[in-house]
């Protein structure tokens, strides 16, 4: 499984992938989503361009000047200064100015990605956010929108400062070129050290790049862990500190000695470059020295110096960039892979069932989670009828959440049929299928929104009156009431420091007003009570008949007193669904769902007795 | 000065951590000003003699020269890169495990309070999306280096005029106003951002998390939380649209203000070149020179400035990074170790309200437990139970009345001798990646495999360990190896158990311990629960009221007062208490 996971990795990575039609794309949404970052990169690009010839000028135009001796004049002096001043200031302020109009359009441009991915990611369908293997699969693709330095917004950033650099690049070298063409060599030979040791570099780098990746991620576990304040408390009692303190330092020392090891790599490639710079500088000197002992101006010494050393430093710009957007071009191709990839967020074309409530049949359904080869059902067959309510109990691990999940259509089966009122669950849009079932779980997951959107799951279009209407049927208007905002109070701390935090059976009640507010076909509880108080729990059973009201329900529970408001129990064991009826039925049966049941009530029925005859044992 | 004394504290906590790497720093800084003034003289020699003598011995000489210094100083970068590519993380990393480190060592209380967890999260962001340790040493490094550049320079240029320096300086005081203003604007930005920034990561984690993921789904929030992220983004963008503006204003400014400096000391030194009338007349080889170390002083003090503004605007960062650095340790207040079994435990008029809050979680709690009693703590949620706990094991103090074990009050007792004691579950315990036999011990793998084993049995773990191709030896989570194994809740819980067992105390406490479990899976840890325990004293907590029927006395908590402290057998005689309410509710379902 695990090689199987290494190689989609690996292909994803390897992925072959165009770049001009990556960065035709990019070109495309900047021109849709701000046209006017065009015109600021038109200004841009002139005044980058022609401003490092200003500084190549200046030394030129002085000393030739001065080159004239006793007809040299004072005047044309502060002239060519003045000159200077007044072009050099005005593009490179227009220069500086632009590239920041710029930057701020760049990243809305990024951020707007983010946004898209986000959609994304909620869309998609329900497996791929329990695949732990599928964030890493598309690791690149969420690391192209994550910094204003690389991906999408490095790239939109180079692509603005680009032309500008080339446009100088071809000018200055023509200008080189006049000098001497070895010049130019020297400079070309240069630059190709740096390139090729760059991608030696690189390459060494990607061949450890397992090793250092899962390197770098034990020093962050430990300092997460030690950081994470949920583990102060285990890590007090147990005396724990020392242990992870040495594990930490540990584990950052052998980072060092990769990282050393590395980067000796890299310097000693370096040595390469050392030689090419020094040739390139040995033909360059010894050029412009022998051209003017043979009677070339000091003024076009300086010149050619200046227009060289320029061009030396814009080539390798340059080539920086372009390494940089074939680099990190493999990263937005991966965002836009993600984009555009189905990852079922449509699902068929049957619309929601309107004014009944469901039936479900699975007919003969096998399934096991994706990646694994134990299967958590086979063969199985249960139909849930219309206006029933069903009880799902069983032991750890039996894959009773799996069956709501199946239902729900948050998975697939993998093989077998669901049927919803006769309509095989794949053949309904997904949006449609999710709109169907009012669903409570275990871990309520309040948000840091108003009350009132917490329970409409909506910002927009929020119906007050109903929301009064369901907080009141689970009995929270009085707690809604006594916060300072009503239902329009803030949640949770997070966001604002005055939202208020309601205790856990609060939180359940808001969580079940929201299945009210739902009011879809069919609801579907999956253990609700379980971090309840007796009493809390007591109240959530009666709140259940209460959101219920003739739909079709799917209570979960380990709790098996919940089974006694039920039609219907399903009992299931690690083999499947094991016992089916209802609970006087399965009690006469005295299978295992009897046993349970005994086990689980017999303190509560033993109450006379007084204590039981294992208590106080070992005293 | 409060940046100054930052900036002490940060480096001597550097320092500390590291002191080759500050000398590393130091060594390149000098190295680097030495180039920069050796590429404006040199090239002075050449002109000079390409002009004048045009001796062919000297000129290859200081071509050579040039030509050497720059393979020198090339050698030297890329030397220093390598150092540096090892160093800068490696720093990162130690600075990061202090941080670790010191929060291991807070005093509990803190770590409960929100304004902490805030404070440590935004610590944490400086190195998670800042890197602002590795920034903040190489800003330090930069401006050091810069500074010696720039008074390289200024010698350079005092040979020539102190009028053109003087001048220079006065652009450069410019310049240091429109820092000033444009730092004003910075900083009021920054803070703006910051917990903007916050709100918006949250809700992009809401996005991403595991928690939210059928919700979304179910309840159709994609659009909710896609409007929201959006607003952010917009928000993001206009705030910062504001401030690039401004920067691009301040930097343009900058540029001019740079191009003025060229252009002034161009025409002066030209001037120079040209008569003998402000000064000695130069010639052509020292025209170069001086105007390219003028040119390179003015833009050296424009990198000098932008090292300042990083350095500034990472402190900035580093602000809640030193503030977590400088609280307080746990002390060790008490000195008695606590030497033998605990005997009796005994809470008298006890009060404890959270720090922060004034709701007085528990209040007037008064009882005695003795030598192997297991007690039972009941109550509605919020009654108070888990803080009881909380204050038994000295994770926070109360803030009257006293907590006694055999007889002497717990703050006395010497920290670890105290905890050493103690065995808790809690509701929220957690677990670490390591072996599940390391997580059980506590301790590096050893020779005590049979009692692990044993232990397994009995929390009914031993099927799982079994099916497990290296048993007791298995990696928990895929956070630390991909090899590790994910465990259910269940198996988690029963882990933990086993852990609190292992450890060799006197009292075991179990918070909401079978949350996780199916009623027989639950059902074997109640009866087995005396066994396992012992001659222990035991704390028991649950809302399964069956489970209280195990135990010798049962204190049901009310609101934060103890409402009975009695056998199951006496208090379900009191028809109208809390406790037997509390059964009764629960036990008509299985009648």
């Amino acid at each position: 499984m695990e090689e199987e996971v290494r190689k989609m990795q690996k292909e994803a990575g390897r992925h072959s992938y165009s770049l001009g039609s990556v960065l035709g794309r990019m070109l495309r949404n900047a021109w849709r989503q701000c046209p006017s970052v065009y015109r600021i990169f038109a200004v841009y690009t002139l005044a980058a361009a022609v401003y490092p010839f200003l500084a190549v000028g200046l030394p030129k135009a002085m000393l030739g000047e001065l080159e004239k001796g006793a007809a040299a004049r004072g005047e044309r002096i502060l002239w060519i200064a003045a000159a200077y001043f007044v072009l050099a200031g005005l593009l490179g302020f227009v220069r500086t100015f632009t590239e920041r109009m710029g930057y701020e359009k760049l990243s809305f441009l990024r951020l707007d990605y983010v946004k898209d991915s986000c959609v994304k990611y909620m869309e998609m369908a329900y497996p791929y956010a329990e695949d732990a293997h599928f964030v890493q699969q598309y690791d690149k693709a969420f690391i192209a929108t994550q910094s204003n330095d690389n991906g999408v917004e490095g790239i939109y950033h180079k692509l603005f400062e680009m032309p500008a650099v080339f446009l100088t690049v071809g000018v200055m070298g023509v200008l080189v070129s006049r000098l001497s063409l070895w010049v130019l060599g020297g400079l070309c030979l240069n630059l190709a050290a740096i390139l090729w040791s760059g991608r030696r570099g690189q390459r060494l780098r990607y061949e450890k790049k397992e090793t250092e990746a899962r390197q770098r991620r034990r020093v962050s576990y430990y300092s997460q862990t030690a950081g994470d304040f949920r583990y102060g408390k285990d890590i007090r009692l147990y005396g724990l500190k020392e242990r992870i303190r040495e594990n930490h330092v540990q584990e950052i020392e052998k980072y060092r000695a990769l990282n050393r090891l590395l980067a000796g790599r890299e310097y000693r490639l370096g040595f390469v470059c050392l030689a090419a710079a020094l040739a390139g500088d040995l033909l360059t000197y010894g050029i412009l020295i022998g051209r003017t002992l043979s009677g070339m101006s000091i003024a076009d010494f300086s010149m050619y110096l200046t227009a060289t050393l320029t061009l030396s430093a814009y080539l390798k710009q340059a080539a920086e960039q372009l390494s940089f957007i074939i680099g990190e071009g493999q990263y937005v191709h991966e965002l836009y892979r993600f984009q555009d990839t189905d990852l079922g967020e449509k699902g068929g074309a049957h619309p929601a069932v309107a004014g009944d409530t469901l039936e479900i049949v699975f007919d003969d359904v096998s399934f096991r989670y994706p990646g694994t080869d134990a299967y958590v059902f086979r063969h199985l067959n249960l139909t849930i009828h219309k206006g029933e309510r069903l009880a799902v109990v069983g032991i750890n691990g039996a894959g009773k959440t799996t069956l709501v999940k199946l239902m729900m259509g948050l998975f697939d089966v993998t093989e077998g049929q669901i049927r919803i009122n006769g309509v095989l669950i794949g053949e309904y849009d997904k949006k449609a299928l999710y709109s169907m079932f009012s669903a409570v779980f275990q871990d309520v997951n309040v948000m840091a929104f108003t009350v009132r959107e917490n329970v409409a799951g909506r910002t927009e279009g929020i119906d007050v009156t109903r929301v009064a209407a369901v907080l009141e049927r689970v009995g929270l208007s009085q707690a809604v009431d006594a916060l300072p905002g009503k239902t329009e109070q803030m949640l949770l701390k997070v966001i604002d420091e005055n939202g208020a935090m309601l205790s856990g059976g609060q939180n359940q009640k808001l969580a079940i007003a929201r299945a009210l507010y739902k009011d879809a076909c069919m609801v579907v509880m999956d253990e609700p009570t379980a971090a309840l108080d007796a009493l809390a729990e007591a109240e959530i059973y009666e709140d259940f008949s209460e959101l219920v009201r003739g739909r079709t329900a799917v209570y979960i529970s380990h709790r098996l007193a919940s089974t006694r408001f039920c039609d219907h129990i399903a009992f299931f064991d690690g083999d499947g669904l094991k016992e089916y009826g209802t609970h006087e039925e399965l009690m006469a049966k005295q299978g295992a769902y009897y046993e349970m049941f005994t086990v689980q009530g017999k303190y509560y029925t033993q109450t006379d007795a007084g204590q039981p005859e294992k208590g106080g044992a070992g005293r | 000065m409060k940046s100054g004394k930052k900036l002490r504290l940060f480096f001597s906590l550097s320092w500390n951590t590291d002191p080759s790497y500050i000398m590393l720093l130091l060594t390149n800084t000098l190295a680097t000003g030495i180039q920069a003034v050796a590429a404006v003289v040199l090239p002075k020699f050449l002109i000079d003699e390409l002009i004048g003598g045009q001796d062919m011995g000297r000129i290859a000489l200081t071509g050579a020269l040039v030509v050497g210094s720059n393979l020198f100083f090339g050698w030297l970068a890329r030397f220093m890169k390598r150092c540096l590519a090892v160093q800068n993380p490696y720093m990162n990393q130690q600075l990061e495990r202090r941080l670790g480190e010191k929060i291991m060592n807070l005093p509990y209380e803190r770590l409960e309070d929100p304004y902490y967890l805030d404070l440590k999260e935004r610590a944490a962001f400086a190195f998670l999306n800042q890197q602002a340790m590795e920034g903040l040493i190489t800003g330090v490094a930069e401006l050091l280096q810069k500074g010696v550049t720039l008074f390289g320079l200024v010698a350079v240029l005092l040979t020539l005029s102190p009028l053109l320096l003087a001048f220079l300086l006065v652009l450069v005081g410019i310049m240091l106003f429109l820092q000033k203003m444009y730092s004003g604007h910075l900083k009021a930005i920054h803070e703006y951002i910051l917990p903007i920034n916050r709100r918006y990561g949250y809700y992009v984690n809401l996005v991403y998390g595991d928690e939210l993921q059928k919700d979304i789904r179910l309840y159709d929030m994609a659009g909710m939380l896609g409007e929201r992220v959006d607003w952010y983004n917009r928000e993001i963008t206009r705030v910062f649209g504001s401030y690039r503006r401004k920067e691009g204003f301040y930097m343009g400014l900058y540029s001019v203000i740079n191009d003025l400096q060229a252009a002034v000391s161009y025409g002066y030194v030209g001037l120079r070149a040209l008569t003998d009338r402000l000064g000695p007349r130069i010639g052509l080889g020292s025209f170069t020179m001086y105007v390219n170390a003028a040119v390179q002083f003015s833009t050296g003090i424009t990198d000098f400035g932008r090292a300042v503004i990083r350095v500034s605007q990472l402190l900035g960062y580093l602000d809640p990074f030193m503030e977590l650095m400088s609280l307080p340790e746990e002390e060790e207040k008490g000195g008695v170790p606590l030497a033998g079994p605990v005997e009796t435990i005994e809470f008298s008029q006890v009060d404890f309200t959270y720090p922060g809050s004034d709701r007085k979680v528990l209040d007037q709690i008064s009882f005695q437990v003795r030598k192997g009693e297991k007690i039972s703590i009941v109550g509605l949620n919020g009654a108070g139970k888990t803080t009881l706990i909380k204050l038994l094991c000295r994770l926070y103090e109360p803030q009257s009345g006293q907590i006694r074990v055999n007889g002497r009050d717990i703050r006395e007792y010497e920290y670890c001798s105290y905890t050493a004691q103690m065995a808790a579950v809690f509701q929220d315990f957690r677990l670490f990646a390591f072996t599940i036999g390391e997580n059980i011990s506590g301790r590096p793998a050893g020779e005590d495999e049979k009692r692990l084993q044993e232990l397994a049995r009995q929390v009914g773990l031993s099927e799982k360990l079994a099916s497990l191709p290296d048993g007791l030896h298995t990696l928990l989570g895929k956070a630390y190896d991909e090899k590790g194994v994910e465990l259910s809740g269940g198996q988690q819980q029963k882990i933990a158990i086993a852990r609190a067992l292992y450890k060799e105390a006197s009292l075991i406490i179990l918070d909401e311990p079978t949350s996780a479990l199916d009623p027989l899976a639950e059902a074997e840890i109640y009866e087995n629960f005396n066994e396992l325990a012992g001659g222990k004293t035991a704390f028991y907590i649950s809302h399964r009221m069956s489970s209280s029927v195990f135990c010798d006395k049962i204190l049901v908590l009310d609101g934060g007062r103890v409402a009975d402290f009695a056998s199951h057998s006496e208090l379900m005689q009191k028809k109208d208490s809390l406790y037997c309410r509390l059964f009764e509710t629960q036990a008509e379902n299985y009648a």
